[in-house]
């Protein structure tokens, strides 16, 4: 299979440059008839940078690979999985898999996606993960967050580091990194400006509101005079609040007839939506989305792991029209990216799920994408083409895709410090930024 | 497009890890600079640490007695500070220790209330299971606030997090309140062996990981997979994944009783007919065929004497009780402590907390349950209910038995530290009212202190940090006090802005 598609890339370029100028040209016109729920301070200066933001988002538990993104044409799967696999394409059964090409379909609950994937938004790439094996949830999603194996000397995340090490996207930035979590990912750790909040609507201080000032006053004197990270935490907070309470994220109306799964989930990705598209400077949101560890009655069909397919694929796709419709301003150039820490092992257990394995799926969706396709270097799943005997084989590198992603969305070159000891081989998942 | 800002790491931050007398105010922290705080310079210097980044050293001197207190007790209170002192450091912690000694029908008549706490698994699964799981958490809330048997609260707190199990999983509804009460509470000062084995026969815990699915032929890792990992040798053991297997198979048929078997319904079952009774190797060793029930014990036997389990478990230990990456020699001597008393937990803790320099710790950052439950106790807080508390706790992300994952809530900073406002909302809304079924009678809490700005801040000193707060902090709170004699509000908000402040979220 090709890595790297020069005519999708060219044709990505061009469109995402049409769309560049639409946006622009639509800014001037919404600074007019700015929906209520935005914040004033949206229009005091529109991003021309041409760099993307992003939303990273950790499947946690180790997502099923096989069941998400189903290599209907290696006939080993089919022998691997006789309980849990999802029936071929051409075989009628009204749960089959949803082809995305010749030999890849989605799990039916990821329905929701096709659409993204037909416009060419949204790339699937397979037999993915960290190439360094490890089976333990915990050691997996440390250093993949990190971004660098084994490695148990650096504790800051991949996406922190960037952060760290580019000027902001608005030098005025207040904020400019967000977990939807009530701690930090580690994804995100390192990270200047850089909060775990989670929830976006509910950021404000409580006790006697005739005081509020002056204990306000008393904490950030406090906080200005104790130590980092402590200080750092505590001075980002204070500025937040009022950050964030000039958002009205429950009046928020997306576009595109998006409609967010009900949930924990949906309702991170809608708020991350009114966030963004406030455009007051955050530019990495982290969101976790648990429950992945399928050890038993995995259900991919109509079961756990559907239902948690289901939530994952109707928020990537309410995030997709409402962020990629292109439809009005205030609409920042965003890209998606989906990983989990590892895939499970090819052989289905006693008790209807996969135990822990190595190879898995990942997704990347965004108007800059060189999407529509699946990319992988397939290494088979008969037993003498696995990992130690059982697992599906890594053969992409979770970390060239998102170092293609950092240098050419993200707009940071200093790739050796995001991903330090590692030499990137871009295989083309996203078209050059047009700025 | 700009590419060619290039990111030059400049030279560690030169404040970084100084101590309390290096007080500036200071600019927004360079991305390099904070990557620097996070330890990597030093890390890449050779100076591996397995986990977080130690915090800043933030001593403010504490001296030994009140950071024994801090470390056995979940909060510091004047009464405790009064018993310490009048027993000496090892006297106090030899009283903690035999907890069984310590009168605490305070608790035991608050929890009378709680019937399910005593129930047997037949007897839960009658009951909606949210009145099993709403009665288990309100007593894990209530239980450090009012017990006098601090030193065990917090050592169920750490084995909680260490043998993890989440209650929204199904039957762990009604079953995890058994672990809690025969696993957990009854062992928590125990052997290790004997915990890790009543752990490994406790229906909650082989529900959670799936091993009362896990039968002859196609076993279930699960369970295998984490006892290696996160209960005994840890990640970094000396096992391997055909040992995971052979574990898993060790223990194929160690079940449960399904809820219609009487009054054994939700009990542990070992189905024999559901075992691999073929030979296993496990760790170099070779377990012969045939071994039925007893397969599984002697893999518990072979971890729990294993070095690499002495070697996790202390240094976890360490970790709880003396610092976030604590020194080499301390593990290795609660390492040999374990050796040399069976894994007694009684004995790992004097050498943890004894044989080395406690005032010399780092500072640790309080989890919000720490420092929910200091607050309480430090406060005098009247708990009618704790409603309030648990969606307090909630907001900031711990209410108990709700992490997912096995391996237990994170006792790091670098999780914890960025979101502080449920902390600050945390004491402000106890002072105002505002949490639900808790209250302080601020009258009370200063009954016989001056109405002056020095006499009460000195009270909140005393009160909350045993006399050792941070001069600066204390300065401010005393400031927010005048003009002299403050209006009760005033006096409201100051312990409420102590509570929020940056020294008593450490411990």
């Amino acid at each position: 299979m090709s890595n790297y598609d020069c005519h999708a890339c060219r044709e990505y370029n061009s469109l995402s440059r049409r769309q560049f100028i639409g946006a622009a040209s639509g800014a001037a016109f919404a600074a007019l008839t700015a929906p209520a729920w935005l914040p004033r301070v949206a229009y005091a200066r529109q991003d021309c940078s041409g760099r993307d933001v992003i939303i990273s988002i950790y499947l946690r538990g180790g997502a099923d690979g096989l069941s998400m993104v189903v290599p209907f044409a290696d006939p080993a799967y089919y022998a691997a999985r006789p309980a849990l696999a999802i029936p071929h394409p051409d075989s009628g059964d009204p749960n089959a898999a949803i082809a995305l090409d010749e030999f890849f379909g989605f799990a039916p609950a990821m329905a929701p996606l096709v659409e993204a994937y037909r416009a060419g938004h949204l790339l699937v790439v397979h037999a993915t993960g960290m190439v360094n094996a490890t089976r333990s949830h915990f050691d997996a999603q440390r250093f993949m967050e990190v971004g660098k194996a084994a490695d148990p000397t650096l504790y800051t995340g991949w996406l922190g580091r960037h952060l760290a090490s580019v000027p902001p996207l608005r030098p005025d930035a207040i904020l400019r990194g967000v977990g939807i979590n009530t701690g930090l990912q580690r994804t995100l750790v390192g990270g200047p400006e850089t909060l775990p909040i989670p929830n976006l609507d509910q950021f404000g201080l409580t006790g006697n509101a005739q005081t509020l000032a002056a204990r306000r006053q008393a904490i950030s004197d406090m906080y200005a005079m104790t130590h980092d990270p402590l200080r750092a935490a505590g001075e980002t907070t204070l500025l937040t609040i009022d950050l964030l309470n000039q958002i009205d994220f429950a009046g928020y109306q997306p576009k595109g007839g998006a409609v967010y799964p009900a949930g924990a989930f949906g309702l991170a990705l809608k708020s991350t939506a009114a966030l963004l598209k406030a455009q007051v400077g955050v530019e990495a949101v982290a969101i976790d989305l648990g429950g992945w560890d399928h050890h038993n009655s995995e259900g991919p069909i109509s079961g756990a792991m559907a239902d948690l397919m289901t939530q994952l694929s109707q928020g990537l796709a309410a995030i997709h029209a409402d962020l990629f419709s292109r439809s009005g301003a205030g609409t920042p150039n965003v890209t998606v990216v989906v990983t989990t820490e590892f895939g499970r092992r090819v052989d289905e257990n006693g008790s209807g799920g996969t135990d822990h394995g190595y190879g898995g799926a990942m997704l990347v969706l965004g108007g800059n994408v060189a999407g529509g396709r699946v990319l992988a270097q397939w290494p088979g799943l008969a037993p003498d083409q696995l990992f130690e005997q059982r697992d599906l084989m890594v053969t992409i590198d979770y970390r060239h895709v998102l170092a293609e992603i950092v240098q050419y969305r993200l707009g940071n070159a200093n790739l050796d410090y995001v991903f330090p000891d590692f030499t990137p081989n871009f295989r083309g998942v996203v078209c050059p930024s047009t700025a | 497009m700009d590419q060619t800002h290039r990111f030059r790491p400049t030279a560690a931050r030169a404040t970084a890890g100084a101590p309390g007398g290096a007080r500036s105010r200071r600019a927004v922290l360079s991305g390099a600079a904070l990557a620097a705080f996070w330890g990597e310079q030093t890390a890449r210097a050779g100076e591996p640490a397995r986990h977080s980044a130690a915090p800043p050293v933030q001593t403010t001197g504490a001296g030994p007695l009140v950071r024994l207190i801090q470390r056995v007790t979940m909060g510091l209170t004047a009464s405790e500070l009064q018993a310490a002192r009048q027993l000496g450091r090892e006297g106090y912690l030899e009283h903690q220790l035999a907890y069984e000694s310590i009168d605490d029908s305070v608790l035991a008549a608050r929890l009378a209330n709680y019937a399910t706490l005593t129930m047997e698994p037949y007897q839960l699964f009658q009951l909606q299971p949210q009145q099993v799981v709403n009665e288990l958490i309100e007593a894990t809330i209530l239980r450090p606030v009012l017990s006098r048997r601090q030193l065990l609260e917090r050592m169920v707190e750490f084995w909680t997090d260490h043998f993890n199990i989440d209650i929204n999983k199904n039957l762990d509804r009604f079953l995890k309140t058994v672990d809690d009460r025969e696993v957990i509470r009854a062992n928590a000062l125990g052997t290790f062996p004997a915990l890790l084995s009543a752990s490994a026969h406790s229906p909650a815990m082989l529900y959670y990981l799936d091993n009362n699915v896990s039968f002859v032929g196609n076993p279930n890792e699960n369970y295998a997979r984490e006892l290696l990992e996160l209960h005994t040798m840890g990640a970094d053991g000396a096992y391997t994944q055909v040992d995971i297997e052979e574990v898993a198979r060790c223990f194929t048929g160690w079940t449960l009783y399904p809820a219609n078997a009487g009054v054994n319904a939700g009990k542990f079952r070992f189905l024999a007919g559901q075992h691999d009774n073929g030979a296993k190797q496990v760790l170099g060793y070779t377990i012969p065929a045939g071994g039925g029930y007893n397969d599984g014990l002697i893999v518990l036997d072979i971890l729990a004497n294993h070095p690499d389990t002495a070697r996790y478990v202390s240094a976890k230990l360490c970790r709880w009780l003396y610092q976030y990456d604590p020194p080499a020699p301390l593990v290795s001597s609660v390492a040999a402590t374990y050796a040399a008393t069976g894994g007694d937990i009684r004995s790992m803790i004097r050498t943890a907390l004894l044989k080395h320099d406690l005032a010399a710790a780092e500072p640790k950052y309080k989890r919000p349950y720490h420092l929910f439950v200091s607050a309480l106790r430090a406060c005098g807080a009247t708990i009618t209910n704790v409603n309030g508390i648990r969606s307090n706790l909630l907001a900031a992300g711990q209410v108990p038995y709700n992490w997912g994952p096995p391996d237990g809530y994170p006792d790091n900073l670098d999780f914890w530290v960025g979101l502080v406002l449920p902390r600050w909302n945390f004491g402000a809304s106890l002072l105002n009212s505002q949490v639900n079924g808790a209250s302080v009678d601020i009258n009370a809490f200063f009954a016989g202190v001056p109405n002056n700005a020095d006499a009460l801040a000195a009270h909140i000193d005393r009160a909350l940090f045993g006399g050792e707060m941070d001069p600066f902090e204390r300065q401010r709170i005393r400031d927010y006090l005048l003009p002299n004699a403050p209006t009760t509000q005033r006096k409201r908000d100051a312990l409420g802005l102590a509570i929020a402040s940056p020294g008593y979220q450490w411990y």
